[in-house]
């Protein structure tokens, strides 16, 4: 009666009236490959002109309900007509659920079955071959078959081929051998973590000359207003090791506090004040503000870097326990970073600290992170464009060639001191008297 | 040397100046921010004053059938759910029928009556993102919560569409009017399902804010929008839009919906090599949308042509059909999306399925996708029953941000 009734529907309007599935039964299937297992999800949707021949398969008693019985059965004879291989060994299936919609809508064709199955997936080679083939009411289906991108990284995909209607479909993959021993994933996060700190020293350019024009002075005793003579080489170290301790302990602190969400600051006052402990510490460097003060200083501004630390750790985006581990793993790499920095500039600052030629260096170095510093205030408190960040960012990138050079110079100024001595025309005026 | 009081005099100066420093600096900073946001801001905050016009215009009644709440959740479901008691409509609020009403208001031609009654439709498929659902069937199949256009005096109609005006681009409007203007185009050669502009839906979830997250959401047979507004982000992810019939012709005028879409992907095939083209080409057909309504978040393993094996005219033709659905959203949203997607355009494949050619005055009846890192659109014509080059379905979502979630729900 009620299929007469359909039929008398569809002679009776133009074709291309109708919103859904006619004479077709859609089959669309979206596989997912795991370490120990596939996992396949199936949505089966019939055509109006073909939900009476498919509901008649599905209620087979023809009672109008579809019983349990009904359900499992008909899920079973879709999960009999597809087969899944692996390397050419045949899996089987086991159904998760299956799901239908109300008779009523699949009569009108926009009611979808759902159907889920799974195989577990045996151990195999590096490259493996999955085939899956679908042979359900192929007279009138409507093939789709995909793969998700595998979330296990050990897995990946390499090709993938099809028959023209998609009952064929080939999945060429590769599966390392330690895919299915699930790796630490604190390992890897720490790992990571510990690249991305030392990664943001390095490109950080505006940490760097923060701390390089606090350490300019560090060799040198205060005369009142003005950089006098140089300390002896056991207190220039110790006030070095003082300002990077006191440098880190701010910037961990505010970072924990950052990365737990107890302190929470925009990013952009922050990065303003940055350039600010810049020009603070590049002033310092060219006239004593706080002599015997720097690691009190240090430390104070750590706590502000710190909060741009945090917001470069929150890539990572980790919860928890994952979140301490990264954490500590970033912050390391940020210490190797800044400790490998300290060591390549701390030879030459001791032995040019002995030379008359060391306020130049001095001034000008401070000089210039007071420009670097003013031109990043300019640019990111008033949005003003300056062309300090690609200037400052092109002499980090040949820092080591910098470093170098700067080592050879001290060694020529202290050897050239005892030469200037007996040579006063080599002598090196000094530009502070 | 006076050194007590130089001591202090200097320590005076430098707490002096870092106050000093610290705020101008914040000053500056505060600035800064407002003048770099203000294009943003001002398009939200139009945004959410049209919003509150429509609201306004609302009865108290209507008021109360289209607001929902807004609760972000981490991914939609698929919906599945009877007529007689909507899933995710708290309190029941009643199903939309007027499809099915004949008394509805709206143009004279009667969205749905033209064929005889189907009788009691029963389960239908839908997309479910907490209160909102969006679906390529038709309104009668699948109720979409909120109030259908038809339902509305002309006041109130002019301050929904007036709404769209602000919250998309001038393009993305005119695709809006030609889709309803298509589904008006079956609806008035009679359809057994609710169909034609008066069955549009609107909803509202959430408090329209110009800080807070909140979403709109309208459609009907062949347009699911869905826009989450984030403060100065407004995220038209996930998107369907459709057409039947693709040519249909109103008020003299001859209009072929999706035109763009259709075209410009011919422009791009038309400009690659034999083997990119090779490479780009499917063997085998593609019937339908693989990641409609329903299958939000999934990554499927990308399949086609890299746009990285691509010249800069291709690319720019890529970004070209990309920018059909990236500026559905007003400018100020569709910018800095359009930014991630060419961030990612490396890594996006482009992939063919069907002929290489159309006939001119027609959309083809081939089948592509566009998949990158943050992108997912499909343009899929639908066979069924029927000319598939008059009836298409297409899908854009962004797996990482479909309903905004990147912004209502960081980490």
């Amino acid at each position: 009666m009620r299929k007469t009734f359909i039929f008398a529907v569809l002679l009776s309007l133009p074709a291309t009236l109708f919103a859904h599935r006619l004479d077709e039964y859609l089959e669309a299937t979206i596989l997912s490959l795991d370490a120990g297992r596939v996992v396949g999800s199936m949505r089966l949707v019939p055509g109006v002109a073909v939900s009476a021949a498919v509901i008649a398969s599905i209620d087979t008693n023809g009672d109008g309900v579809i019983s349990e019985v009904e359900r499992q059965t008909y899920a079973q004879r879709v999960l009999n007509d597809l087969s899944l291989s692996v390397d050419g060994q045949p899996l089987a299936l086991r159904l998760i659920s299956a799901d239908f919609p109300p008779l009523d809508g699949m009569k009108q064709g926009i009611g979808e079955i759902h159907i889920d199955f799974s195989a577990e997936l045996p151990e195999g080679g590096l490259n493996r071959q999955l085939i899956f083939e679908n042979r359900h009411k192929s007279e009138i289906a409507v093939y789709l078959v995909n793969s998700l991108i595998p979330g296990d990284r050990n897995i990946q995909i390499t090709a993938q081929s099809r028959n023209e209607n998609q009952s064929f479909y080939q999945v060429g993959f590769t599966q390392s051998a330690n895919a299915g021993r699930t790796n630490p994933p604190t390992l890897s996060g720490f790992a990571g973590a510990f690249r991305l700190g030392i990664r943001h020293i390095a490109e950080g350019t505006d940490h760097l000359l923060f701390l390089i024009a606090l350490l300019l002075p560090a060799p040198l005793l205060a005369l009142g207003t003005r950089w006098g003579s140089c300390a002896s080489v056991r207190v220039s170290l110790i006030r070095i090791v003082r300002i990077v301790t006191a440098f880190t302990l701010g910037h961990s602190l505010t970072l924990a506090l950052a990365a737990f969400g107890v302190v929470s600051l925009p990013s952009r006052p922050v990065e303003v004040m940055i350039a600010v402990s810049i020009l603070v510490s590049a002033i310092h460097a060219i006239r004593p503000l706080f002599p015997g003060r720097e690691a009190a200083i240090a430390a104070f501004f750590g706590l502000i870097h710190g909060l741009a630390f945090a917001s470069a750790l929150s890539e990572l985006g980790f919860d928890g326990w994952y979140r301490l581990v990264s954490l500590v793993g970033f912050n390391l790499g940020i210490e190797t970073m800044q400790l490998a920095v300290v060591a390549a500039i701390l030879p030459s600052l001791l032995l040019l600290s002995r030379t008359r030629a060391y306020s130049a260096l001095r001034i000008g170095g401070g000089l210039f992170a007071a420009f670097a510093s003013m031109g990043w205030i300019a640019e990111r408190a008033l949005s003003v464009p300056t062309a300090v960040d690609p200037l400052v960012e092109n002499a980090a990138r040949h820092g080591d060639v910098l470093a170098a050079a700067l080592f050879l110079v001290s060694l020529l100024c202290w050897f050239g001191r005892d030469f200037s001595r007996l040579l006063p025309k080599f002598r090196i005026k000094a530009i502070a008297p | 040397m006076k050194h007590g009081a130089s001591k202090v005099n200097r320590i005076l100066f430098l707490v002096l100046a870092t106050v000093g420093f610290v705020a101008l600096a914040g000053y500056f900073a505060l600035n800064g921010n407002k003048a770099a946001q203000a294009s943003i801001d001002s398009r939200t905050q139009a945004v959410v004053t049209a919003t509150n016009a429509f609201l306004d215009a609302l009865t108290a009644d209507q008021r109360q059938k289209v607001h929902f709440p807004f609760s972000p959740q981490k991914t939609a479901t698929a919906a599945k759910f009877s007529r007689n008691g909507p899933a995710g409509r708290p309190g029941g609020a009643p199903p939309a029928q007027s499809g099915q009403d004949p008394n509805h208001g709206g143009p004279p031609s009667q969205g749905s009556g033209g064929g005889p009654g189907m009788g009691p439709p029963g389960g239908f498929v839908g997309e479910k993102y907490g209160d909102a659902v969006w679906s390529n069937y038709p309104v009668s199949d699948v109720p979409r919560p909120g109030l259908q256009l038809g339902s509305l005096s002309p006041a109130q109609r002019d301050a929904a569409m007036d709404l769209l005006r602000v919250l998309l681009s001038p393009s993305g409007y005119q695709k809006v009017l030609e889709i309803m203007g298509s589904d008006q185009a079956l609806a008035d050669g009679g359809t057994p399902f609710a169909s034609g502009s008066a069955v549009y839906t609107i909803g509202i979830f959430g408090s329209p804010s110009a800080t807070s997250p909140w979403m709109l959401q309208f459609g009907g047979h062949h347009l699911g929008l869905n826009i989450v507004m984030a403060g100065e982000h407004g995220v038209g992810t996930p998107t369907l839009t459709g057409a039947q019939p693709a040519v249909y012709t109103a008020g003299g005028k001859t209009v072929r919906v999706l035109a763009a879409e259709n075209d410009k992907a011919f422009a791009l095939l038309d400009a690659l090599g034999d083997s990119q083209r090779n490479q780009a080409t499917l063997n085998y057909r593609v019937g339908d949308l693989v990641l409609g309504p329903g299958q939000t978040g999934k990554v499927i393993q990308p399949e086609g042509l890299k746009a990285s094996a691509m010249n800069d005219k291709q690319r720019a033709l890529l970004l070209d059909v990309i920018s059909q659905w990236v500026g559905i959203v007003n400018d100020a949203y569709a910018t800095p999306r359009l930014a991630e997607v060419k961030a990612g355009l490396e890594d996006t494949y482009f992939a063919w399925s069907g002929p290489a050619t159309h006939e001119p005055g027609k959309n083809g009846s081939s089948y592509y996708r566009i998949q990158g890192p943050k992108l997912i659109i499909e343009f899929s014509p639908q066979g069924v029953g029927g000319d598939p080059t008059m009836h298409v379905h297409t899908m854009y979502r962004d797996p990482t941000n479909d309903y905004g979630v990147r912004f209502t729900l960081p980490q």
